[in-house]
């Protein structure tokens, strides 16, 4: 009978990341603080960077985005809830896998932050043996204890989450419940990503697009936790090299994003650099209650999206019918109809919209203007096409309703008539 | 709490089984080739009350007497007793005895008197949860109005909401979920059930005899995993556990947890006299062995019950049946259109509303006959029947107590009918009723340290928590099992010494993977190397999986494929994709593959007289298959097969019939390879019933090179625990096999014992009939 090791062997298939066999690496190698640049300080492994605010990272210098972020840092509440205020700090972790769950740690947590001076420097904090979790995660905690807000791409189902684990299993006390989290990915998504055209809103498709930025070398996501299990294996810390510059990189990418966003937010929609970018910070203005500057980002996104005659502009119909919105939220009802008509004229605008502002004129008129026959033709307008039951049996009503209104307003006349 | 005289439904239940089973009630002796083969009665068993132990909540003693129960039955005090005390119980009692209180006395009895107490519940299925979900809370809901005590019970499932399950794990003191939810979505988290895992003091396992054969050797792995994370969080939870009856219910329990057991099996609860009827329908073609339909036996059966206005259950074996029984009584007897239906169909996948209206319809009395597969077997309160009717043998004879049982007043007379159908353990059973009432139920088999299910488990179990250098898990070396893993690079053992001045053994093995393992284990089959079943009839959706081993027998082309008793066909395989593409169909037959299998045995674990069992290399290959009716057992067709070749080792039983033997029969040898084969063919029939397992667990492969060998191995890779209880059973098996044959009304073979006479050749009856009457004289009683 084959000893128990061999029978396992025929079991266990091989993981397919993975190169065996591992042999342990040189001394040389092994030597992490000279090889990552950093130091233990009350057993955790931090590598410290600063780059200087003269030093660009894509088409801006590193002083500029913090110029910009600190003016306009008070606008960080219109993206995140519990009152985030500065020192922001930039968070982004390197971890061992994706589901999360007891077996998922992060190995390294990078943090940013920007200086009074300008420039931005990181720690990054690094699990180099087993035993050194506990450590990390109480650095990590006085690292965040004065911080105002940490910042992160896709933080909240991701990062926070899988730290959230990792304290529970360590038992370690999370003290700062009161944190606020900005995470940058949704606006992101609403103020860069472009569904129609199907652009990518990953972290370093933002960065060529946005900072004109291009890596070169860089390792894959993907790759991240295999380059950590070969130095966990070997003990050659060659392969972190990369993974502790890509993080650096990845932390600078979002500070400048947010800079930008924060900015856009502050200086309003005279900055915004196309359609898109008005509307989406029109509705973030909406969605916080700030109905003036709304409407002002809606205009703009309007003006701005003058495409060419007879061309399908789904942003310039979502800006109009947001500023109809708008306008009539703020009780100008004239601006609102002049919105709502500009619709129905706009080609391929589709059914759904072309039927609200349809009705919405068809009120306008009949409640307002008090045109009943304008106000009959719009009712009919919001018929065409195909219309769910429930919202026929609505326009029937209304056309109904004109229609006996109509005729009374006629006998009206003829008794007027009559009594002269 | 017996009437002060008869009621009248005692009448017409006796008028109704006289015209079945003649004027001799009550019980006469069985009558194996009539067409009633057995009457039993069973007397009636007044209650048996006890007190509420001490130590009792006197807000959950208020909150039972608020619904009318001021008093215990014998069993569920001295279950509570027991789990009071901090002893793990399994208790066996029959259906409608109230068991459910055995457990929610004491977890409720916990949390009243310190809050932070928690109970884990785990059911096979998540419609048994959600039955238990509403009794529970309508007992919390009594206990938060008498005393303001809230206590929080949740369902915890793959159905729950993302949402709900943050607020599930800081509330709910009763979280009610599966084995499947609690390996992937539970264990691998517990970080995040802290509070359950640090506060654990009861872990309830209901219907113990479901986790059999695969499932039970995952459970036991599972509860490893959960045992060692309550340690990692200092709690030693009490398992309560409820089982039907099975032979073996303290034993499985011990298995499953690794724990001593007390066991509670006398039930207290009263019930009422009760008849057993088997009934054969006769046969119409004696050359063929071809009976009457059991359908429509069953529906005249029924009838005679229907037409009485008594309340019956009609359970049948597949959805197609259930159907067709159904069409059949609502022609017979529902009443005009509008008026509630009288006559439901049920199975397990309508949705829960239907459901609930059937069940309450029962309760209430507007249905008066239920047909239903087996979703209606376990748990679910449909109050109780005056009659059950079974078409067809159940399959296990805890089965058929279990369907037996949900007709049974407690006071006045029930009944319960199994119609047999042709299928050889029906012919068996209804020829052989002592075999079902005077044997004892079968043993409840698993094998958890299955290498195969032991190495996915160590995975889980290493992601969840590291190992340390001392640790066990299993009957195997786990440590050894963890250095090939690391081989692997799935785990690692740090070099180095963790932390400054820490001794050498605590060191630990940590898990260097991104992938997460509990996702690549499924726990009803051995080895993820799953075929999956794709149905194509709409929009392609998996409807289940298949054990590699069971791929190609179950799943080749042209096969018939039964998913919760719904009929599809298998119209490609994608073998290297382990998919199969299946469309559904409504058809009259089924199909079994045509097999050939080599056995080599490597090395042979026990070996007494002509009987050995141990570990064997299998090669296997389908041929063919072949097309056989529904109900009539029939061939009615066939087809080739060109498959790829399966190897695997497993565990086996095989008997040996010495050649000399073999040349002393007085046949020639085309002939003598005939009984073989008509033997092999029995003997498989018997071997499933003996260990209470499906068609696909086992097979059977015939080697005659010198002396002949009959092989019954497991058929899953690394054995799941059958052959060394058959190698105990050898004698029943041989007897057993021999009533089999013997026993039955063919002359020259047929699908009820050795085989269709097509396939085994004209003599195998008889010579396989001589073979075992020399091999049971051999054979020391």
């Amino acid at each position: 009978m084959s000893s128990l090791a061999d029978r396992v062997r025929g079991i266990v298939k091989p993981a397919a990341d993975v190169a065996p066999p591992f042999t342990p690496a040189d001394a040389g190698v092994r030597d992490i603080e000279s090889l990552l640049g950093g130091e233990w300080r009350d057993g955790c492994f931090i590598v410290e960077r600063r780059s200087p605010a003269a030093a660009r990272h894509g088409r801006e210098t590193i002083g500029a985005l913090w110029r910009r972020l600190d003016r306009s840092s008070s606008e960080a509440s219109l993206f995140a809830s519990g009152a985030p205020r500065p020192p922001f700090i930039f968070f982004d972790l390197e971890t061992t896998g994706l589901s999360g769950g007891a077996g998922t740690h992060a190995f390294l947590v990078g943090c940013g932050r920007f200086e009074g001076d300008g420039a931005f420097t990181t720690r990054q904090f690094m699990q180099m043996r087993g035993a050194d979790e506990r450590a990390l995660l109480a650095t990590v905690r006085a690292e965040l204890a004065r911080a105002g807000a940490i910042v992160s791409f896709n933080g909240k189902s991701f990062d926070a989450p899988l730290l959230e684990t990792r304290y529970l299993f360590h038992r370690l006390a999370w003290d700062r419940d009161d944190l606020a989290h900005v995470d940058v990915l949704h606006p992101a998504r609403r103020f860069w990503g472009d569904t129609a055209a199907h652009t990518e809103c990953s972290l370093i498709a933002l960065e060529r697009r946005l900072l004109g930025r291009s890596r070169t070398g860089d390792v894959a996501g993907f790759e991240v936790p295999a380059r950590y299990f070969q130095y966990v294996r070997t003990g050659d810390a060659r392969p972190l090299v990369a993974v502790l510059d890509h993080n650096r990189q990845d932390l600078l990418t979002l500070a400048a994003l947010t800079a930008r966003l924060l900015h856009l937010s502050h200086a309003g929609p005279g900055e915004a650099r196309d359609a898109g970018e008005a509307l989406a910070l029109g509705r973030t203005y909406a969605r916080a209650g700030d109905d003036d500057r709304a409407r002002e980002a809606f205009l703009r996104a309007v003006a701005m999206s003058r495409a060419p005659a007879g061309a399908f502009d789904p942003i310039r119909i979502d800006s109009l019918r947001a500023l109809a919105l708008a306008w009539r939220r703020a009780r100008r009802f004239d601006d609102a109809a002049q919105c709502w008509r500009q619709l129905t004229e706009t080609r391929g605008c589709p059914p759904h919209i072309a039927r609200e502002a349809a009705e919405a004129l068809a009120i306008h008129h009949e409640h307002r203007v008090r045109d009943l026959a304008a106000a009959r033709q719009f009712a009919l307008r919001s018929l065409e096409a195909e219309v769910p039951p429930a919202w026929t049996k609505a326009v029937q009503h209304r056309l109904a309703r004109l229609d006996r209104k109509l005729v009374s307003q006629k006998s009206e006349v003829r008794s007027l008539w009559c009594d002269a | 709490m017996l009437p002060a005289r008869r009621a009248p439904v005692e009448n017409d239940l006796d008028v109704a089984l006289q015209r079945l089973a003649g004027p001799a009630l009550p019980e006469r002796a069985d009558t194996p080739d009539r067409h009633i083969t057995a009457v039993r009665r069973l007397p009636a068993i007044a209650a048996q009350y006890a007190p509420f132990p001490e130590g009792l909540d006197e807000r959950l003693t208020c909150a039972l007497a608020t619904r009318g129960v001021t008093e215990l039955y014998t069993h569920q005090a001295e279950a509570i007793e027991h789990a009071l005390a901090g002893r793990h119980t399994v208790v066996i009692t029959p259906t409608a005895s109230g068991k459910t209180l055995c457990y929610n006395a004491p977890a409720l009895n916990a949390i009243l008197q310190d809050p932070s107490s928690r109970a884990l519940y785990l059911f096979p299925t998540k419609a048994l949860a959600q039955d238990q979900l509403a009794e529970l809370q309508t007992m919390c809901d009594t206990i938060a109005r008498g005393s303001g005590e809230q206590i929080g019970v949740f369902t915890y499932d793959g159905d729950t909401p993302q949402d709900a399950r943050r607020t599930i794990r800081a509330r709910a003191h009763l979280v009610l979920s599966n084995p499947d939810m609690v390996h992937s979505g539970i264990l691998p988290h517990h970080p995040r059930w802290a509070k359950l895992f640090e506060n654990l003091r009861y872990v309830i396992v209901d219907e113990l005899h479901a986790y059999r054969g695969v499932f039970g050797s995952h459970l036991c792995n599972v509860l490893r995993r959960l045992r060692r994370i309550c340690r990692h969080y200092g709690s030693d939870p009490v398992f309560l556990c409820s089982s039907a009856t099975i032979a073996n219910p303290r034993e499985l329990a011990e298995r499953l947890t690794e724990q001593p057991f007390e066991l509670v099996e006398k039930s207290g609860a009263p019930r009422g006299e009760k008849y057993f009827i088997f009934v054969n329908p006769p046969v119409v073609n004696h050359q063929l062995g071809i009976r009457r339909s059991y359908l429509s036996e069953t529906r005249r059966v029924a009838s005679e019950f229907l037409k009485r206005n008594l309340q019956l259950i009609v359970f049948a074996q597949s959805r197609l049946t259930t159907e067709i029984l159904t069409t059949y009584l609502k022609d017979d007897f529902e009443g005009i259109p509008g008026a509630p239906e009288r006559i439901r169909g049920y199975r397990g996948g309508y949705l829960p509303n239907r459901r609930r209206e059937i069940e309450k319809g029962l309760r209430d009395g507007v249905v008066r006959a239920v047909v239903s597969t087996n979703a209606l077997e376990l748990g679910i309160d449909i109050g109780a029947l005056d009659v059950s009717v079974m078409a067809g043998y159940p399959g296990t004879i805890a089965a058929t107590w279990q369907r037996a049982g949900r007709a049974g007043r407690r006071t006045t007379r029930s009944a319960a009918v199994m119609v047999a159908s042709s299928a050889p353990l029906d012919q068996f059973v209804v020829r052989n009723p002592s075999y079902f009432f005077d044997a004892s139920p079968e043993r409840a088999l698993i094998d958890p340290d299955n290498l195969h299910i032991l190495v996915d488990h160590v995975k889980c179990a290493a992601f969840e928590l590291p190992f340390t250098t001392t640790e066990e898990f299993g009957r195997h070396d786990v440590q050894e099992i963890l250095g090939v893993l690391s081989e692997q690079g799935l785990v690692h053992l740090a070099d180095e010494p963790s932390g400054a001045g820490t001794p050498r053994d605590t060191r630990q093995w940590t898990w260097t993977n991104e992938s997460y393992p509990a996702d690549a284990v499924s726990l009803r089959s051995v080895s993820s190397d799953n075929f999956v079943v794709v149905d194509i009839t709409n929009e392609a959706r998996v409807i289940g999986e298949t054990d590699f081993s069971s791929g190609p027998s179950t799943l080749h082309p042209k096969a018939i494929y039964i998913v919760e008793a719904k009929l599809y066909q298998v119209e490609r395989l994608d073998f290297e994709g382990r998919k199969a593409f299946v469309r559904e169909i409504d058809c009259d037959y089924y199909t079994d593959a045509i097999t050939y299998t080599r056995v080599t045995p490597i090395d042979s674990f026990a070996a007494e007289d002509n009987r050995s069992h141990g570990e064997v290399h299998v090669v296997s290959r389908v041929v063919g298959f072949k097309k056989i009716k529904f109900y009539t057992n029939e061939n009615v067709g066939s087809g080739e097969l060109d498959l790829p070749e399966q190897q695997m080792h497993t565990t086996s039983y095989w008997l040996a019939i010495p050649a000399r033997l073999l040349e002393a029969l007085p046949y020639a040898s085309d002939d003598r390879r005939d009984g073989i084969a008509g033997l092999a063919f029995a003997v498989r029939q018997v071997a499933q019933l003996l260990l209470m397992c499906d068609r696909h667990d086992i097979g059977i492969s015939i080697d005659t090179s010198e002396s002949a060998r009959i092989f019954v191995y497991d058929n899953y890779p690394g054995g799941i625990g059958f052959s060394a209880p058959l190698f105990q059973m050898h004698h029943e098996l041989l007897t057993n096999t021999h009533r089999l044959i013997a026993d039955c009304d063919c002359e020259q073979g047929c699908p009820g014992c050795v085989g269709p006479v097509g396939n085994t050749g004209p003599l195998a009856k008889a010579v396989a009939l001589r073979i075992l009457h020399l091999l049971l004289e051999g054979v020391a009683v």
